[in-house]
């Protein structure tokens, strides 16, 4: 009987590989898999808010004060009221909606929907659009939107993946939502993506068309705006910060002429003194 | 490759000690079953992916044992012990240690 | 941000330090092993052979405490989100092992053992009081250890040939 000790390989009690390598493809995949999932849960969310009915997104609005009687007193507010109206005349809306068109009186240049088909319309823009095509456009562009339920899924999609992590901290004990409602920000201000811009162009601009009979303004619209976005150097909030080139967006404003048979210049209406702030 | 918990294998003599073989692995279950796992804590009753993840250590750590006795050219390993313990939540380590030896027929 | 940054600066001293720690470490634990061949050799098997005279039989324990260095932990994190082996802490469970048996066998070997039988080893993972954070793995070897009656004639050649 022999009693040794022999020496076995090194390596066979660890799994090979450098370590540094393994952490970082990892780490890839990780963000891979977790980007994947935040969109897919994102985009059932999206799905699902389009399900519900208009009427009820109101019932919403109203509930978290987006919509109340007295935003609608002052006559700025009622003279785009009337505008968006005749607007919404121009093209089938879906079943019971309606648009709310609110006059902000402040400096940022800002324009955006919200849900309940509520509109914003701040000074700051309309003091930089010389004709009611232009204003025109801003508030179909907006109309558009809401025609196509824009809101409501950014909204649903925010509120499923803010569900999601709830779900997920609880489980993992690490808070999450926090972060990504530092991410997001609230709910009323809703930013869309390009594609969604580029939709809400077309039918904006189809409905300026057959409201004034040519797309006259509305060139200057996009060209004024981006004009402002340069000379400032800021990226003005929601209403540039997503929309596509300017190039762009007048390629859609020639097709949809060209389809609507309709010429790209006329007689531009000028703003009603009612709209003016008195402010230059 | 003989693996046994005894001292000695009957109808055979120990010809050669060669030492301490150990075989470790650490396995963690992914994310999911972990999820799994915590809702199971309401309900009670077995955990299989943890059943699972322990089975498939212990498979390891014995092929890494005999992967050990082989190079040291062993016929047997001896006197196999187990022990589990968890190093971090949702992992566990499994491990498993006996002594190689040589063996002829008696 | 300062959180995010001090997050990157405790990973990187974490790999750089804890890499070259543990490189040195088995280096260490390679030369150890490769001086004590051949002496204090250990078994897990009980059955001692034939001992001339009256040997003495001594219990012999060792053990160390390895901490988990803060890139271990996060790539145990990585590793333990999608599943499979955390070779991280492998590494750090393989040291631990190989440094508590040597430090047994040194102990017996210092006591004038030639043998230890009954080797057993024990893991246990440290933490501050809350399981979920592991500060350190605990690795306990023990054994009976055998010192030769040299007045018997006894000597450590009929007990153990090198190969």
């Amino acid at each position: 009987m022999r009693y040794e000790n022999r020496l076995p390989p090194e390596g066979i009690n660890v799994t090979q590989g450098n370590p540094l390598l393994t952490a970082l493809s990892l780490l890839a995949g990780l963000c891979i898999t977790v980007v994947l999932v935040v969109l897919g849960i994102y985009l059932l969310g999206s799905a699902l808010a389009t399900q519900i009915p208009f009427s009820m997104e109101v019932t919403l609005a109203k509930r978290i004060g987006l919509l109340g009687e007295e935003h609608t007193s002052d006559t700025r507010s009622q003279a785009l009221q009337t505008l968006a109206n005749r607007l919404a005349a121009q093209v089938e809306l879906p079943e019971g909606m309606a648009f709310s068109v609110r006059y902000v009186d402040d400096d940022e240049v800002n324009a955006y929907a919200t849900l309940g088909g509520v509109i914003m319309l701040h000074r700051g823009l309309l003091d930089q659009l010389h004709s009611e095509n232009a204003i025109a456009l801003v508030l179909a562009h907006e109309m558009a939107h809401i025609i196509h339920r824009d809101p409501a899924r950014v909204a649903g999609g925010r509120l499923l993946v803010s569900a999601a992590l709830g779900l997920a901290s609880a489980a993992i004990g690490v808070d999450l939502l926090s972060n990504f409602a530092n991410m997001t920000g609230n709910l009323t201000v809703l930013s869309f993506s390009r594609d969604a811009e580029r939709q809400a162009d077309v039918t904006g601009v189809e409905m300026v068309g057959r409201a004034y009979g040519h797309m006259g303004g509305v060139a200057e619209v996009f060209e004024r705006l981006a004009a402002y976005e340069a000379k400032t150097g800021l990226s003005l909030p929601e209403f540039l910060a997503s929309h596509p080139e300017t190039a762009g967006r007048n390629e859609t404003l020639r097709e949809q002429a060209q389809k609507m048979g309709i010429p790209l210049d006329g007689a531009l209406t000028p703003v009603a003194p009612r709209l003016r702030s008195g402010q230059k | 490759m003989i693996l046994s918990t005894l001292e000695t294998l009957p109808g055979l003599m120990i010809t050669h000690h060669l030492g301490v073989v150990s075989g470790s692995t650490v396995r963690a279950k992914h994310f999911g079953r972990d999820f799994m796992a915590g809702l199971k804590n309401i309900v009670g009753g077995e955990l299989k992916g943890y059943t699972e993840l322990l089975n498939e250590s212990r498979q390891q750590a014995v092929e890494r044992l005999r992967q050990q006795a082989e190079s040291m050219g062993a016929d047997a390993v001896l006197n196999i012990r187990f022990a589990t313990s968890s190093i971090a939540a949702g992992a566990a380590e499994v491990f498993a240690y006996g002594t190689a030896v040589k063996v002829s027929r008696a | 941000m300062w959180e995010f940054y001090s997050f990157l600066f405790l990973l990187v001293v974490g790999y750089g330090v804890g890499t070259y720690l543990e490189r040195s470490h088995f280096a260490s634990i390679r030369r150890r092993e490769q001086e004590l061949i051949n002496k204090a050799i250990v078994f897990t098997v009980r059955d001692l052979p034939e001992l001339p005279g009256n040997p003495q039989l001594r219990l012999v324990a060792a053990g160390t405490v390895v901490s988990i260095d803060y890139f271990k932990r996060i790539v145990a994190m990585l590793h333990h989100f999608f599943g499979g082996n955390i070779s991280s802490y492998e590494s750090l469970l393989e040291r631990a092992r190989r440094e508590a048996i040597l430090r047994m066998r040194e102990k017996a070997h210092a006591i004038g053992a030639t043998m230890i039988f009954g080797v057993r080893l024990e893991t246990s993972a440290i933490n501050d009081g809350n399981p979920k954070t592991t500060t350190g793995v605990e690795l306990i070897a023990y054994g009976t250890a055998i010192i030769p009656d040299h007045t018997a004639g006894a000597t450590p050649q009929l007990w153990h040939t090198p190969a």
